[in-house]
């Protein structure tokens, strides 16, 4: 201990608690006032990975709003919703009840969180819930992965919007290789508008994931003049 | 301050009916009022005390006038010129981008530009240079070969989840990172074994030779 270590950090929504029992900063300012912020752990968060292996963009700028599919017990969402911040939204949808409630606790601090226990194969079922969303995050390592990020995309990721998908390799075939795997799942989000921009993979962290990052219906490129 | 008199009003029914009391120096009746009221009988017991109020009275509206006026401010007189009623654009641009450049932005949640103090200073530099504090420890190469300026410096809150030696004690817990490094036995041990090595290979041979001796064994790599 005592000697440098990096760390990705968000700055924290709610100063003074923690949500999975990670590493706090505390920072005094120059008037007095306290910030906080949280270490975000990249071998338990494959957004995280992501961001350290080198993405460009993730899409989640403060303010806007993030359809969170695969939210689990909440530990990633609780960073997206730092960083979209109190003006942004995050939608985190998952399925199994056990994990649900621990998102759910994770909600009840944080009011930008709207969780949603719910199959991600049926949006029509929180379709009242979500409004329009400007990206889509997915982390659902399902073999129809690609068909459940195209319907909920089709529901409500507005035009030009972006999708963020970590794909686990060993999830979809375990047998082909991962690089072909990821072309075959890249293959099927084209067929359904969902233009891949940008694709890495989680090496240091993951073994065999894949995130792709990517943009919905794009607006047709202007023609020179 | 409030007064008993109106400010709106007739001067002469407000002197009127103050003068009952000022003849009668009955002075505790309006005790939190106004200075002058006080002050007035015991100065000038006899004199006509109307000018005098109307005088003071007069000199306060214009003194709170002048407290909503932006150009006449207190010390006006010692101005060497008047300043510009309105500021050019140019400068008004200047004054906007000094005030954004003390923050990283909305995006960034304000992160501040902090106060580069000597101390802190020293600190980044150690950082930029960690490689060599551990020769077992690693790092990626840094991202920025000048000092950062948006920076904030923060302490790590223990958690009560943590075994204790996973933490500084009290007595290693210094105010900088300089600081802790130099209270470090074995650091200090190993970095002037090190530095003496560097000298002693440099007298060796000529400071010259040494250096293209430096260069070719590179190239070689």
């Amino acid at each position: 201990m005592g000697k440098p270590e990096d760390a990705l950090v968000t700055l924290n929504l709610v100063p003074g608690s923690e949500v999975y029992g990670e590493k706090r900063i505390s920072v005094e300012n120059d008037g007095g006032e306290k910030v906080e912020y949280r270490v975000w752990n990249p071998f338990r968060s494959k957004l995280a990975a992501a961001i350290l292996g080198g993405v460009d963009q993730i899409h989640m700028p403060p303010g806007s709003k993030v359809l969170y599919l695969g939210a689990a017990s909440g530990t990633t969402v609780s960073h997206v919703s730092d960083v979209v911040g109190p003006e942004g939204l995050v939608y985190a949808v998952e399925f199994s009840h056990r994990s649900g409630r621990d998102l759910i606790n994770v909600a009840k601090k944080r009011t930008n969180i709207i969780p949603i226990i719910e199959d991600a194969r049926h949006p029509h079922k929180y379709r009242m819930l979500v409004g329009i969303v400007d990206t889509i995050f997915a982390d659902v390592a399902q073999p129809d992965q690609a068909r459940i990020v195209a319907i909920n995309a089709h529901h409500f990721l507005k035009n030009g919007g972006h999708f963020v998908i970590s794909i686990k390799a060993s999830c979809i075939d375990s047998t082909a290789q991962p690089e072909a795997v990821f072309a075959s799942e890249v293959k099927k989000l084209q067929a359904d508008k969902l233009k891949p921009q940008e694709q890495i993979t989680l090496e240091p962290y993951e073994r065999d994931h894949a995130v792709v990052v990517g943009v919905y219906r794009p607006p047709p490129k202007q023609q020179a003049q | 301050m409030n007064f008993v008199i109106d400010t709106t009003g007739d001067q002469g029914t407000a002197t009127k009916s103050l003068l009952p009391n000022l003849s009668n120096t009955s002075i505790p009746q309006a005790n939190n009022s106004i200075i002058y009221n006080s002050k007035a009988p015991k100065k000038l017991p006899t004199f006509n005390s109307l000018a005098q109020n109307d005088f003071t009275f007069t000199n306060k509206k214009v003194n709170e006038i002048l407290k909503k006026s932006t150009v006449l401010a207190p010390g006006f007189e010692q101005l060497h010129t008047v300043p510009q009623y309105e500021v050019s654009e140019k400068r008004l641009q200047k004054q906007r981008r000094r005030e954004r450049e003390k923050t990283k932005g909305k995006k960034w949640y304000g992160l501040p530009a902090t106060e580069m103090t000597e101390e802190i200073k020293h600190d980044l530099e150690v950082l930029q240079m960690r490689s060599v504090l551990d020769p077992k420890r690693f790092y990626k190469k840094n991202d920025l070969k000048v000092l950062p300026k948006y920076f904030q410096i923060g302490k790590v809150v223990d958690s009560p989840l943590d075994y204790y030696n996973n933490r500084l004690t009290r007595k290693e817990r210094k105010k900088t990172l300089v600081d802790e490094l130099l209270a470090d036995v074995e650091f200090n041990k190993y970095n002037k074994r090190k530095y003496k090595e560097i000298i002693e290979e440099r007298q060796k041979t000529h400071y010259k030779a040494w250096r293209q001796a430096k260069k070719l064994k590179k190239k070689n790599k």
